[in-house]
């Protein structure tokens, strides 16, 4: 389980973050998906159907 | 079609006496792909049965037949063009004719502009397409404002359709036949047909009882999904005599490919007879099932034999064996033997949650019938008769 | 623990560790690479295998070998073990493999979580297979007969495999994301100096496209599932009308995903192709700066048509109308890919090895499969070809030239960089020819099955279906084990063959062709420098 030796401590800490911050963004579209599109739905749902 | 090949072996031959002997490899490409070409316009020119669609039976279906040639029209000379640059290139431009690479092609004036000329191009021929795509969309999609249009209602069942005419009350339920009646329209046949005339404005409201469902019979051309809980609708008029068939086109489950539609479309003097025949049959059913009269089991269980194989057998299947896990066996179940005031509720209200849906909206005699049968059938012999006064009551 | 390491970090010095721990435990991307090529092709056979008993039932009216709940679970499987076992997997195995290659770095920018993203794919593998397996035990309840759609309310009937398939969906999921997450924290931060992005390999920018593209639209299909899951077992109505819910709301959420899906398969053929094509053509590719803008503009565009694939679900002419040109406007991005593909191969000096037979079969078919879907777009035409046989036709033509063979010729363009072997040019060919013509005898007659009225996904048909079902079948079985060839072409360069260059191709440009043949463990210790 070896990490390569070869990434510099800043470069690791430059990568850490940016993998954070996307596995946040992947989070964030998972969880406002729910409201989203129920939302969505009923604006399109309205429009068929009303 | 003969002219075609021909054409094709014309052409590969006449490439053949260019070809250096090393290389065949674009040929035989070539030869194949003008095949394949070849089979492409033969199925443009031709609107023959079991290669294109069928022909339409109404103007709607007509305008989206007629949006169907013009795109696959407009796709094949775009393919072609494609083609002939493709192998054009692949003919001169190759190492083994000595063609030295042209290192500088992208950066030409062609190759500065080429991301603006060609999506200009493609633009053009997307609003052609777009544009007549539309106005026929417009027709096809909005159920014109009519007092006379016949409304009928198109509900999906697994795996069974059920078509009520909205106007008249007239019911019609349409089921598949086993392949010994049917012969070679097996999976294209069915007992009672969708009978439709022509020269009217035709609504289909489509909803389901279960699960998705989809209405489609190419001549008519308009497909829906059937939604449980909701009502989509199409329209179409018809033109054209004749019986045209159809299948469900939404998976379904289990007997999917067991849901044909066979559209009857007749004259309207026709229709109106045929009407007036199917209201006289059901009032003399609904006459039959509500005097007061006491069946003899044995006529009720050759009733209930006949409606259990219609309506029942596709999920629990005429040997009363079902088809578990999904649909339980009814041969010596806790249901058929036990307790007659359940197995009346289950026939009647269905059970939640499963694929055994409401029957309720059989006739008291029916209902009886086939629960008679039921308790009576595949060594059940419980000797219960029920009569359609226990149904009536339980309802 | 401590000592394992130990041995590892010596071991980083000196060349690969060995054993099972240099693949249980590997954080080297070229290692983890073979891992997601190996699993790819293992997937592929499975795949192929439930297509081919689907074409075998298929070959002749009536019901022979399946019944119809095992015909549609396999089906099902069938998409999803291709899409999320095979095609997908593949890609992220070409993309461990070069993406550090090809822009100068040492290895991925983030080797744990790699190794991690990819060994939840055989934990997935398996919940997929038990989901398949579990219905045939007593009390397993009913084969997964939905189709990969997964709609309710059908698959609210299906017994428990569908939780098994929900739990497996979750899994795929959190590992294309992972995986997605390491792509693009390298190509963002692992170039060599000097590289920028305009200047990047157009393989890493397909991919850079790609994995955004799975990062936004995954989790959907996972919110999806879950509320399918919900709905299944702790008794809401997210889909379920009778309950104020509404079935076509899942619908969306699939397509929301499923649409950009397409593009995630077929972006890194693109990938390919832009390297493959240029170099046997030698001369670079026509358009790069078009090329990555097309790219960017089939993303987005992908991203918001995805009612397309539910016209007939009675949405309003407005909604149906904006559906439509948005598909129809997705041609032209399209469209100058393909044609930036020609012009490069316009008045270049070609030369035919099998990873260029791949490409220019790709632009011919993929082309043609395009076409079919501007046809598909068009809503009052596709009121007929929904759900029908010409569909199928449609999207395999789309898939298999546009994404399958795409792999393939990755493959065989880098299988001599990876083995340090030439494999089989003879065999690679003639592997090529059964492969294209086996396809297009499958296929093409499915397009005439589906206008004549055949629905998709029926076990049994009508007898006036027959000829076309028989033809296609034949092929089917021609284009099934043809790539038992392929396997063999593979094996033999991994044993031996011809000694491969470092730059295996006489017009191979880019940094990978750079490194020998095969290339050292770690790929670039010192980072090369770009003019």
């Amino acid at each position: 389980m070896a990490i390569p030796e070869n990434q510099s401590p800043e470069l690791r800490k430059k990568n850490l973050r940016l993998m954070w911050l996307l596995f946040g963004f992947a989070l964030m579209v998972l969880l406002t998906s729910f409201p989203f599109w129920i939302g969505m739905f009923r604006i399109v749902g309205d429009q068929a159907l009303g | 079609m003969i002219n075609h090949h021909t054409d094709n072996s014309k052409q590969s031959s006449s490439s053949l006496l260019h070809t250096p002997a090393r290389v065949n490899l674009p040929r035989i490409i070539s030869s194949l792909l003008l095949l394949v070409i070849g089979l492409m316009s033969v199925s443009v020119v031709q609107a023959e049965y079991g290669i294109n669609f069928p022909q339409p039976a109404g103007e709607v279906a007509q305008e989206i037949y007629d949006i169907h040639m013009l795109t696959m029209r407009v796709s094949t000379a775009l393919l072609i063009i494609v083609f002939a640059f493709v192998f054009y290139s692949l003919y001169f431009h190759r190492k083994s004719r000595g063609y030295k690479a042209d290192q500088h092609f992208h950066k030409s004036w062609f190759g500065q502009w080429a991301w603006v000329i060609v999506p200009v191009l493609v633009l053009g021929v997307d609003m052609t397409i777009a544009g007549k795509a539309n106005s026929v969309l417009k027709k096809v999609w909005e159920v014109p404002d009519d007092e006379n249009i016949l409304d009928v209602k198109v509900t999906g069942h697994q795996w069974w359709w059920e078509f009520d005419y909205l106007d008249s009350g007239i019911k019609v339920e349409s089921r598949y036949i086993p392949e010994e009646k049917a012969g070679d329209l097996y999976l294209r046949e069915v007992d009672n047909r969708l009978v439709l005339p022509t020269g009217i404005k035709i609504r289909f409201l489509h909803t389901s009882a279960d699960v998705l469902h989809a209405f489609w019979v190419p001549e008519l051309a308009v497909k829906k999904d059937a939604i449980p809980g909701y009502i989509t609708e199409t329209w179409i008029e018809l033109d054209r005599e004749g019986v045209f068939r159809g299948q469900c086109a939404e998976l379904c489950g289990t007997w999917h490919s067991r849901m044909p539609i066979v559209v009857e479309v007749v004259s309207p003097q026709r229709f109106a007879v045929w009407s007036e025949e199917q209201k006289a049959l059901k009032l003399a059913a609904a006459a039959e099932a509500s005097t007061d009269k006491v069946w003899s089991k044995d006529e009720l269980m050759a009733k209930g034999k006949e409606l259990y194989d219609t309506k029942c057998a596709a999920c629990h299947q005429t040997t009363g064996l079902g088809l578990p896990p999904a649909f339980p066996p009814l041969k010596g179940s806790a249901i058929a033997i036990g307790p007659i005031a359940a197995h009346i509720d289950i026939v009647i209200n269905g059970k939640q949650g499963t694929p055994m849906v409401a029957w309720s909206s059989m006739n008291d005699l029916e209902l009886a019938a086939i629960v008679t049968y039921e308790r009576n059938a595949w060594d059940n012999n419980t000797g219960d008769v029920v009569q359609p006064a226990d149904i009536k009551q339980a309802r | 623990m401590t000592t394992t390491t130990m041995t590892h970090d010596e071991a980083h010095h000196h060349g690969a560790p060995t054993g099972w721990r240099r693949w249980l435990f590997s954080t080297n991307h070229k290692d983890i690479g073979t891992l997601y090529l190996l699993f790819a092709l293992t997937m592929m056979f499975l795949g192929g295998a439930s297509a081919m008993l689907i074409r075998m039932e298929l070959f002749q009216p009536g019901i022979q070998l399946l019944d119809p709940d095992l015909y549609n679970n396999l089906v099902t499987n069938h998409a999803l073990i291709m899409i999320f076992g095979a095609v997908m997997p593949a890609a992220a195995g070409l993309a461990n493999w070069m993406i550090p290659m090809m822009i100068g770095a040492p290895d991925m920018a983030l080797p744990r979580l790699n190794n991690l993203s990819f060994w939840i794919l055989p934990a997935a593998a398996t919940m997929l297979l038990l989901s398949f397996v579990v219905p045939f035990f007593p009390g397993g309840g009913t084969q997964i007969n939905t189709g990969w759609t997964l709609y309710p309310p059908l698959s609210v009937q299906v017994g428990m495999s569908m939780d098994f398939l929900i739990f497996a969906i979750h899994l795929l999921g959190i590992s294309s994301v992972l995986a997605s997450i390491n792509i693009i924290v390298t190509l963002l931060n692992m170039r060599a100096p000097g590289m920028t992005l305009m200047k990047m390999p157009m393989f890493c920018w397909t991919w850079l496209v790609t994995a955004f593209l799975l990062i936004l639209v995954v989790p959907v299909l996972a919110g999806g599932v879950t509320m399918l899951l919900f709905d299944r077992h702790f008794g809401t109505s997210f889909f379920d009308a009778a309950g104020g819910g509404d079935p076509v709301l899942f619908q969306h959420l699939f397509w929301f995903f499923g649409h950009p899906e397409v593009y995630v398969l077929l972006l890194p053929s693109i990938g390919v192709l832009s390297h493959v094509i240029p170099t046997f053509s030698r001369k670079p590719l026509f358009g790069y700066n078009s090329m990555v803008g097309a790219m960017l503009a089939v993303a987005t565009i992908g991203m918001v048509v995805w009612a397309h694939h539910q016209y007939t679900i009675g949405m309003s002419l407005g909604a149906v109308t904006y559906f439509m040109i948005g598909t129809i406007l997705i041609s032209i991005p399209v469209g100058l890919m393909i044609f930036n593909f020609i012009a490069t191969m316009w008045r270049g000096s070609m030369t035919f090895e099998t990873p260029m037979l791949f490409a220019v079969g790709i632009v011919l078919m993929f082309t043609f499969g395009g076409l079919s879907g501007v046809m598909l777009a068009v809503v009052p035409a596709d009121m007929q070809y929904h759900d029908s046989m010409f569909v199928v036709a449609h999207f395999h033509y789309v898939l298999m030239p546009g994404a399958v063979f795409g792999l393939f010729a990755g493959v065989f363009y880098w299988l001599p960089k990876w083995t340090g072997h030439m494999y089989d040019e003879r065999l690679g060919k003639i592997f090529f020819w059964t492969n294209v013509i086996g396809f297009n005898i499958t296929f093409f007659p499915q397009h005439f099955l589906g206008l004549a009225g055949m629905p998709r996904r029926i076990i049994d048909y009508n007898v006036m279906f027959t000829e076309f079902n028989v033809v296609s079948s034949i092929g089917a079985m021609i284009f099934g084990l043809s790539h038992l060839l392929l396997l063999y072409i593979v094996i033999k360069a991994i044993r031996g063959g011809k000694k491969a260059r470092s730059r295996s191709w006489e017009g191979a440009t880019g940094l990978e062709w750079e490194l020998s043949s095969p290339p050292p463990f770690h790929s670039w210790t010192v980072a090369p420098k770009i003019k």
